[in-house]
This record gives C-alpha cells, sequence and structure tokens, in this order.
C-alpha cells in the first residue's frame, strides 16, 4: 500500500511517501505561513523523483495535532481535497503521536511527548511503547514540573520527546524538529479510516466570548 | 463548460456544479445559528465550522448534479475578499481536488461572483430575466456595499464606481437591530417589522445626500437611531419599534437606489441589477423597482436564492475565466481584499473632490 503522509501542526511542514515499511521519500519546508503553497509542489517533486503517479497513492495520512490552529487546516483540508480527488480512504493521525512513534522501539519507557502550545503552555500526550494513548493531548501551565509529570505516568519509568526541559529524563533527539510526515504516513496505513477521522484536535476552544446583548423586544406582547 | 464552485469566504460552507448557466446543484450549509448569540461571525468558529462542512457539501453538490469528478471541466473557488481562516479551507480544498483529479483551478473574487449572480437559471426559481452588458451593478451586503459598471464576466472588465466610506449596508442593518435587541441577522427581521410602520414616523436624516457623489455612508444613520434611542429609550414590542424599522429602512433604501440611478445616469446605462445579500430585501426590490422605473431605468432583480452567499455564482464567475483558459494550478494567491479596483477610500478624512487618491 502506498501512503502519503501530511504534518503541518508546526511551522515546519512536510510531506512523505511510504511503501510497506519502507520510507520512500521524504520532503519539508520550513518557511513561516506558506504550507498552502509549498506543499504541493514539494509533492511533485517526491512523485516525479520517484516515477509515481498521483493515482498510484492508496491512503493520505494528515497530521491532526494539537498544534498551530492554521496550519493544521491548511494540512487538513488539502488532504481532504486530495482524498476526494483521487478517491482514496483519508485517515487523521495525532501529532503527538506521530512524534512519539519516532522514538526508538528498544526503548521501554513511557513517552511524554511535549510541545510548545503558546500562551504559556505546552501540549502534552503520553504512550505507551506500542504507541498506544496513556494519556490524551492536553494544555497544561508551561513549568511542567517533575511532579506535575508524575500526574500523568505514575511511578512508571518515562522519557521526555519533543521539548528538552530542565530537571526530566529528555531524549537526545532533535527536539526542534517536531512532529513529521513520515511517521504520520506510516502510522495511517495501519489506523482504520473510520476511527480516525480527519478532524483537527485543537485542545483548545475557540476562545470565542459571548455578548451581553440586549433582550428582544419582541418577546413581549405586542403593545 | 460544467464547473464545480466552492465558497467558503464568510459564514456559509457551499458548494455548486453548473452546467452553462444552468445550476446543476447549489448545496450551502450557513453558519447562521452558530454565530447568532455572538451578534456577529466570529471568525475562529467560522473556519472551524467550514472545515467540517466543507467535504460532506461538496460531496452532497456532486450526487445531487449527477457529475463525476471526472466530467468537470474545472474547479472553481472564491479566494478573495473574506476571512482569511475561511478563504483558506475552500482554497486548499480546491487546490488538492484540482491537482488530483487533473483539474485546472480558477480563484474566483466573491464580489464578481455576487455581480453576474443574476445570470444563474436556478431549479426552482422562475427563469431569470434576460440581461445583456454592460450595465450597472449594485451589489449591498453584510461585508460590502457598492457601485460597479459591467461590461463583461472578467475582473477587469467590472469598474468600482463608489463604495460605501464606512459602514456595509447589510452591517448597519445587523448593527441597529443588534442596538435594538432583535438579535442577528438583522436584515429579515428588520424587513418584517418595516412592513408594518410608517417610513417617515422618526426623524432621521437621509445620509450621502450630495447628488455628485456615488459614494455611500451607513455609520451616521446607525449613530443616528443609537441617539435617537439614547433620547427616547429603547422601543418595547410596540409601533415605535416598527416606524423606527420602517424610517431605518427607508434611508437605506432610498440612499442605494438614489446613488444607483445617479450612476446609471452619469454611465448612460438602463439597467440596474442588485445583487447581494441586501438585494433579499422586500423594500428595495418593490420600492426600488419604482423607483427605477419612474426614470425610466429597469431593475432587474434576480431571485432571493442568487441573491445570498452561495457557490454557483462563484462557478459561473470561474467559468468565464477558465473558458479564456485561465488556469490558476500552483499560484492560486488568497486575500482578505477584492481584486477589482476602489475608487472610494474607506475611514475619516477630506477627499479630493470625488477623485481617487493617487496613494
Amino acid at each position: 500500500m502506498r501512503v502519503l503522509g501530511i504534518e503541518t501542526s508546526s511551522l515546519r511542514g512536510s510531506v512523505a511517501l511510504v511503501e510497506g515499511a519502507r520510507v520512500v521519500a521524504t520532503a519539508h519546508h520550513e518557511e513561516p505561513h506558506r504550507h498552502g503553497e509549498r506543499l504541493l509542489p514539494l509533492l511533485d517533486g517526491l512523485l516525479a523523483d520517484r516515477g509515481w503517479s498521483r493515482s498510484s497513492l492508496d491512503r493520505i495520512g494528515v497530521g491532526v495535532g494539537p498544534g498551530s490552529f492554521t496550519g493544521l487546516r491548511v494540512g487538513i483540508a488539502l488532504a481532504t481535497g486530495l482524498s476526494l480527488g483521487l478517491g482514496v480512504p483519508l485517515v487523521g493521525v495525532g501529532s503527538l503521536q506521530a512524534l512519539a512513534a519516532r522514538h526508538p522501539a528498544s526503548d521501554p519507557r513511557l513517552r511524554v511527548v511535549v510541545r510548545d502550545a503558546r500562551r504559556n503552555e505546552h501540549f502534552v500526550a503520553v504512550y505507551d511503547v506500542d504507541g498506544s494513548e496513556r494519556a490524551e493531548p492536553q494544555a497544561v501551565p508551561q513549568a511542567l514540573t517533575p511532579e506535575r509529570v508524575r500526574t500523568l505516568v505514575g511511578d512508571e519509568p518515562f522519557v521526555v520527546l519533543g521539548t528538552l526541559l530542565p530537571d526530566l529524563p529528555c531524549a537526545d533527539d532533535e527536539p526542534s524538529r517536531g512532529p513529521d510526515a513520515e511517521a504520520v504516513a506510516r502510522l495511517a496505513a495501519h489506523l482504520a479510516p473510520d476511527a480516525h477521522p480527519a478532524l483537527p484536535h485543537y485542545v483548545r476552544g475557540p476562545n470565542a466570548i459571548r455578548p451581553h446583548l440586549p433582550p428582544s423586544p419582541l418577546a413581549l406582547p405586542r403593545t | 463548460m460544467r464547473v464545480l464552485g466552492i465558497e467558503t469566504s464568510c459564514d456559509e460552507t457551499a458548494a455548486a456544479v453548473i452546467l452553462g448557466d444552468r445550476v446543476l446543484s447549489d448545496v450551502v450549509h450557513s453558519q447562521v445559528r452558530l454565530h447568532a448569540e455572538y451578534g456577529g461571525v466570529v471568525p475562529e468558529l467560522a473556519s472551524r465550522d467550514h472545515l467540517r462542512n466543507v467535504r460532506p457539501v461538496i460531496e452532497q453538490a456532486l450526487a445531487e448534479a449527477e457529475t463525476r469528478l471526472e466530467e468537470l471541466d474545472a474547479i472553481a473557488v472564491t479566494c478573495r475578499p473574506g476571512l482569511s481562516g475561511a478563504l483558506l479551507v475552500g482554497v486548499q480544498v480546491a487546490q488538492g481536488l484540482a491537482w488530483a483529479a487533473h483539474k485546472p483551478l480558477v480563484g474566483v473574487d466573491h464580489l464578481v461572483g455576487h455581480l453576474l449572480s443574476v445570470f444563474l437559471r436556478f431549479e426552482e426559481a422562475a427563469a431569470p430575466e434576460p440581461v445583456s452588458y454592460p450595465y450597472l451593478g449594485l451589489l449591498a451586503s453584510g461585508g460590502h456595499t457598492a457601485l460597479y459598471r459591467v461590461d463583461g464576466p472578467l475582473p477587469e472588465q467590472i469598474e468600482e464606481l463608489g463604495a460605501t466610506r464606512d459602514d456595509a449596508a447589510g452591517e448597519a442593518y445587523d448593527k441597529v437591530a443588534k442596538l435594538l435587541g432583535l438579535g442577528y441577522p438583522g436584515g429579515p427581521v428588520i424587513d418584517r417589522l418595516a412592513r408594518e410602520g410608517n417610513p417617515e414616523g422618526i426623524p432621521l436624516s437621509a445620509p450621502m445626500q450630495r447628488r455628485d457623489s456615488l459614494e455611500f455612508s451607513f455609520s451616521g444613520l446607525k449613530t443616528n437611531v443609537m441617539r435617537w434611542v439614547g433620547e427616547h429609550g429603547l422601543p418595547g414590542n410596540d409601533q415605535t419599534l416598527r416606524d423606527l424599522c420602517a424610517t431605518f429602512q427607508r434611508r437605506v433604501v432610498d440612499s442605494l437606489m438614489n446613488k444607483a440611478l445617479a450612476a446609471a445616469a452619469r454611465e448612460g446605462l438602463g439597467t440596474i441589477v442588485l445583487a447581494g445579500g441586501v438585494a433579499a430585501n422586500s423594500e428595495l426590490r418593490q420600492r426600488g423597482s419604482r423607483l427605477a422605473e419612474a426614470r425610466g431605468v429597469r431593475l432587474v432583480v434576480p431571485s432571493l436564492r442568487a441573491c445570498t452567499d452561495n457557490a454557483a455564482m462563484i462557478a459561473f464567475a470561474g467559468a468565464a475565466r477558465a473558458a479564456r483558459g485561465a488556469d490558476d494550478s500552483g499560484q492560486l494567491e488568497m486575500s482578505p481584499h477584492t481584486i477589482l479596483p476602489r475608487k472610494t477610500r474607506k475611514g475619516r478624512g477630506a477627499r479630493s473632490d470625488g477623485q481617487p487618491r493617487s496613494q
């Protein structure tokens, strides 16, 4: 099965082609606010390099966050159009889960994935070594103490991925790299599309405040 | 040409398939109820809702038109003007769809779509009156109010003659309705109450009466209503409320029609075409026709379906560009602003006698 992965939850946007267990090709860009313009040309380049046709793709996986609201919408909307146009299934993959999946399977510790969420908060989620979710993505205050992490993982040994935090065991992979399309595509190959729709995992509400509107005169009897 | 149109510029997620001027399907998912409790469109809520609904809306439009993607000649999408976060949903879906299906992609200016909606043949509506270029377009909606000389279906054939300096007409309706506690959107409820009121019942002054200016202003009229309410108190469910709505509406309709008739006379145009959500207003449709007739001008009033936001008009405007070989694949630019050059400068300050500013 040929899977196209798309990941746009952070400033870094990436696309990847995966066939079976093999990562065939990946490309990324780091130009701010340009996911919408950069992704399709990157994808065109990958397909041309490998001699794959557009219609040879069997499935699309897209990172659904949490992350930048606009970034997520660009990636998911593009993936939706591609899925509709190619007539292939679309699978939503958690962006933090994709980040956890990059960690070597030989490490038996729980994966605590931490990403900057702006507004002095972090997005945090916890995964088992086999990738199953222990604690769903949530936004927590940026001062992430060992005690706070312990409330999520209990007494089990853990490793922090995605961000370097003081006083915590952090994996020494490129923490700034963020989630990428390669892991999204690999995970998408094994997830059921119906159970994993491509809907953004915002975690946060829309932050819209209901105004105090005057009561309607039409609610009163006519005088 | 058979064209799929996609529209997500504000608070309607819409998709439609047209064949020539025939509307084969016209699907609109409105977000009005979602925004009502906030008293206006909340951009973040709009973006979220577009993303949830865009796929089923497109699938429904294709199914109702009994059209397969392979049969399309082009895909058209609104790429300006509008809310950035809302526009990008439609634009990205359209880009992915066009790329995957190997179809030309054309970007459409939402305002051009409105100005051409008079040509659309909707299934359930009466056949449109025959209209030929050139005509004067009076576009009035919640976001835009302007007069255009329309010489053809392409953006470069459409010229703005004058626009509002501040609030759009529909925006004034929404703000007055909010002030009076009538909820959002304001147009339909004020229109309904106005029918039972005296249109000269409340002393509100007419905006921008200078005969030589083709510009509108509705913020003063809105303030006028606010001041009146400040002096006399909020009306209850009574005749005063109806008189206030009727007078406000009369001032808006007369301002729109006076300027449109002046523009038509100046340009030597015998036809005025209504467009935009405010064109659904019953007084504008009826009184407007009488005022135009008295001046020997024909007022063309499109069906209600054609006036409000829809994707059929986007498909139609896109078809005109696609038929001339346009393809924006890989270079589609979004913008919150219209592509039509603006003559009227928005905001405060002196104008140099109606001439466009050089900077």
